[in-house]
């Protein structure tokens, strides 16, 4: 399973079990998000990046949709352990402003 | 889309092969800056045409990493963003040649589309002036920013044959190559 998650109180952890979220697996992501937050109702999500290499525009762009989902239902979406390539292309998009990074997976889910 | 990790990692072979690390300062930083710049511009002709056939070209003018790919199907339709339901199609306008568009745009940068002829557009980015931290807008496709912010040559050409080429320039020190 690329995307599987689990629920830790009221906060669903997505971990993302590819090593390239790139362009052929966006879609699948988007689709995966949009079932969580309209179809199963999650509203805190927290989306695991610890096995993530290498982050494509197209997978963020997925990632961004499901924020704005998300938050159309006041939910949010955090972030969890950017690898640095990663890391380094949310600072180029600037999605470092947009969501809430965090290293350590307790005190991700602490903060919703 | 099933060949999209076959040319990133190519692209990285071919410079390995070609630039000495020792000569480059952030070696790995380039390599992977050029790695993305491979898939951001694969992944956009195979979304964006129905050719079964995409060509990608790789090589080295001077100091410069040139990739350029090929694909058949629509041609790139100007659509700004400052202009509510406007857009352009090839051979683009002559009443809009020598125009600059905004075709990206987020709170702190966005991207320009120059209209050079019917036949060829170059991209480029600029920062936003009065930038409020408070307002951020969150585009969801960040392509052009990328290649933009990545290449120092973004420019679009589409032949009467109706191929579509995307090329891109990339700076690299002369004195790292081999």
């Amino acid at each position: 399973m690329n995307f599987t998650y689990e629920d830790h109180s009221a906060v669903t952890v997505v971990r993302i079990n590819v090593p390239r979220a790139t362009a052929d697996v966006s879609k699948e992501f988007k689709t995966f998000l949009f079932d969580l937050v309209d179809n199963q109702k999650h509203q805190r999500i927290l989306v695991d990046f610890s096995k993530v290499e290498f982050a494509d525009s197209s997978f963020l762009g997925s990632l961004v949709s499901g924020l704005k989902k998300s938050t159309a239902i006041k939910g949010d979406i955090k972030i969890l352990s950017l690898q640095q390539p990663v890391r380094t292309m949310f600072e180029l998009t600037r999605l470092y402003k947009v969501f809430e990074i965090f290293d350590n997976e307790s005190d991700a889910i602490k903060s919703f | 889309m099933k060949f999209i990790h076959l040319v990133g990692d190519a692209l990285v072979s071919y410079l390995k092969l070609k630039i000495i690390p020792d000569k480059i300062s952030e070696y790995d930083e380039l390599l992977q800056s050029s790695k993305l710049l491979m898939y951001e511009l694969y992944s956009n002709a195979v979304r964006h045409s129905p050719s079964k056939r995409v060509e990608v070209k790789v090589q080295f003018t001077l100091n410069f990493l040139s990739i350029d790919i090929e694909t058949r199907g629509p041609e790139f339709i100007i659509t700004p963003k400052n202009l509510a339901d406007t857009s352009y199609h090839f051979p683009y306008p002559e009443s809009i040649l020598g125009s600059n568009f905004v075709v990206y745009h987020d709170s702190e940068e966005m991207v320009h589309c120059h209209v050079h002829s019917d036949s060829c557009l170059e991209f480029s980015r600029h920062p936003v002036q009065n930038t409020n931290d408070q307002d951020i807008e969150v585009p969801e496709h960040f392509g052009l920013l990328f290649l933009t912010t990545i290449c120092n040559d973004v420019k679009y050409f589409r032949t009467k044959a109706g191929l579509n080429i995307f090329s891109v320039k990339k700076h690299f020190p002369q004195e790292a190559l081999n």
